[in-house]
């Protein structure tokens, strides 16, 4: 446990080296170790006064309830004690609509269907973890009180896949998805795997 | 010739006391070995090259914010130009594939398919050396060490701007094959906000390598949820009176594509925009009621909109936001 809190300081540290390839295998694998490092994360930021000023917590409920109504039935891993959100449906999820007729060009609203959707099941996963036996585990294993275990896992969703934008808009978020999307898939500069991955990214569940 | 080179002391000395196939052998591995006179522009060529040539397979991690997410890319070429598939490794263990004609998505756990027409004709960028000087114009490169990244070794390339127009950032090269072991963008303040790094990797020789179908063999109960994507996608002629009048130096324009909107008589027009490095795209259409205008970000992405008569007008790139904002005010419509 020593080694490994060690290792995750340095990624926090920015001092990955093939020394942590290891636990950097580890950590993507296993979502308990992700939750200790977002925490690490979050400790950090206090700790540098990196916080914004308010955390939408809200954000998170809503989410969730939405979930839960249109849903309904045909979503029962949202709670299940595993965390896994997949089971639900595509056709299910209400943001998969409003996606699916996008006005941009079909292949991008169809990736931006497939990348963006997800949002929506890590919030699900989240509060499972906050909630469920799972978080008896991540309080195990972190040995650390999680009583802010819901707001961490919100800061990190809204940062992570949610545009910062100065009006707050759902259509605009899913324009903004199918832009970038378009973008990605019609320019070609040299950044490496980051703009797949970016892509890629979206719809990483934890 | 090499007897000669003032960079290499000694090998007369040793051609004397040496038997000359051996003084050849060394010769020759001295030269066939990565040069270390080489300058950064020649890592990030090689780079390129690797990047698009070689076939390989391996894990990495994406870094961004607080997020690491899991992934894993097989890359190969072959006589029908290059292959690649991506899969997640977190969660629903969602496929991308995509070769030089069809981009597929699979969702395994819902059982869906998506497949639609590629868009990219290489995976990675040509170099040719007027890019390059063009590009040290706008950036310095510069090599700044050496370290190991998945257990290989890399020389690491720092690539700075001398504008504000364009952020940095910073190659792991793998120093025997070229291929980009690690790539971190850094912002303004030189802080890293997203990163891509090899945790392992295999190169794949001859014909040693998977075989990757963007039309792979699925089980009945999987349903297509769209095969290609018919009129909609089609490109239409541009709408030249659209320009951009205040681009920042080094950016030109890539392409420009005009594409109908599904079940709309209007059309939206792309137009990107990459000074060979970084890269943005201006998206015009016709705004509606809910169009407004300013600036959104997400990680080292950001976007301005702009309205301009009853057009919405985004940038959007991995540039600061002083870019998208300056190139979204710069279009003008000026037909004919």
């Amino acid at each position: 446990m020593k080694q490994e809190d060690e290792k995750l300081s340095m990624l926090l540290d920015d001092q990955v080296d093939a020394d942590a390839a290891e636990v950097l295998d580890e950590v993507v694998a296993d979502v308990n170790l992700q939750y200790r490092l977002r925490r690490y994360q979050m400790i950090g930021e206090v700790m540098r006064n990196e916080l914004p000023p308010a955390i939408d917590t809200g954000f998170h409920q809503n989410v969730m309830a939405k979930i839960r109504a249109e849903a309904g039935a045909a979503a029962p891993s949202v709670d299940s004690p595993s965390g896994r959100a997949e089971s639900i449906p595509l056709a299910a999820r209400s943001w998969f609509r409003p996606l699916a007729g996008l006005a941009v060009a079909a292949s991008v609203a169809v990736v931006t269907v497939a990348l963006w959707q997800p949002l929506q099941q890590q919030e699900g996963v989240a509060e499972t973890l906050a909630s469920g036996e799972d978080q008896q585990t991540v309080d195990k294993l972190a040995g650390q009180p999680v009583s802010r275990a819901v707001t961490v896992s919100t800061r990190v969703q809204h940062d992570g896949t949610h545009w910062i934008t100065e009006n707050e808009s759902p259509v605009l978020q899913q324009k903004l998805n199918a832009y970038l999307v378009n973008h990605t898939e019609y320019s070609n500069s040299m950044q490496g795997l980051i703009p797949q991955a970016r892509v890629a990214g979206f719809d990483a569940q934890e | 010739m090499h007897r000669n080179n003032p960079q290499i002391p000694g090998l007369a000395a040793l051609a004397e006391r040496w038997p000359q196939p051996a003084v050849l052998l060394l010769l020759a591995s001295l030269t066939s070995a990565p040069a270390i006179a080489d300058t950064a522009m020649d890592w990030v060529q090689k780079m390129s090259d690797a990047m698009r040539n070689l076939s390989y397979q391996g894990n990495f991690v994406y870094m961004h914010d607080n997020r690491l997410e899991g992934m894993q890319i097989i890359h190969y070429r072959d006589s029908s130009g290059e292959k690649e598939r991506l899969v997640s490794l977190n969660g629903e263990a969602r496929e991308v594939i995509r070769d030089n004609q069809n981009l597929t998505c699979i969702w395994p756990s819902s059982r869906k398919v998506i497949v639609d027409v590629s868009r990219k004709n290489s995976f990675s960028p040509i170099f040719i050396p007027e890019d390059i000087a063009r590009l040290e114009k706008f950036y310095r490169m510069e090599l700044i060490g050496k370290d190991r990244v998945a257990n290989m070794q890399t020389v690491i390339v720092h690539i700075d701007p001398r504008d504000k127009y364009r952020y940095g950032m910073k190659f792991w090269i793998n120093e025997s094959n070229g291929l980009l072991m690690k790539s971190s963008m850094l912002d303004e303040q030189g802080r890293v906000v997203e990163e891509v790094m090899f945790t392992s990797l295999k190169l794949f020789q001859g014909d040693d390598r998977p075989v990757i179908d963007t039309m792979p063999p699925l089980e009945d109960d999987y349903t297509m949820l769209r095969y290609h994507s018919g009129d909609s996608s089609r490109s239409f002629a541009a709408d030249n009176a659209w320009q951009l009048n205040a681009v920042p130096g080094g950016f030109w324009r890539e392409s420009v594509l005009r594409r109908k909107l599904p079940d709309s008589e209007d059309f939206v027009q792309q137009m990107v925009y990459t000074d060979g490095l970084a890269s943005l795209s201006v998206f015009i259409e016709k705004k509606n009621e809910l169009t407004q205008s300013g600036l959104s970000t997400m990680g080292a992405v950001n976007a301005f909109i702009r309205i301009l008569d009853d057009h919405s007008v985004t940038a959007i790139g991995e540039v600061p936001a002083v870019t998208v904002q300056q190139i979204a005010e710069s279009v003008i419509y000026q037909p004919n």
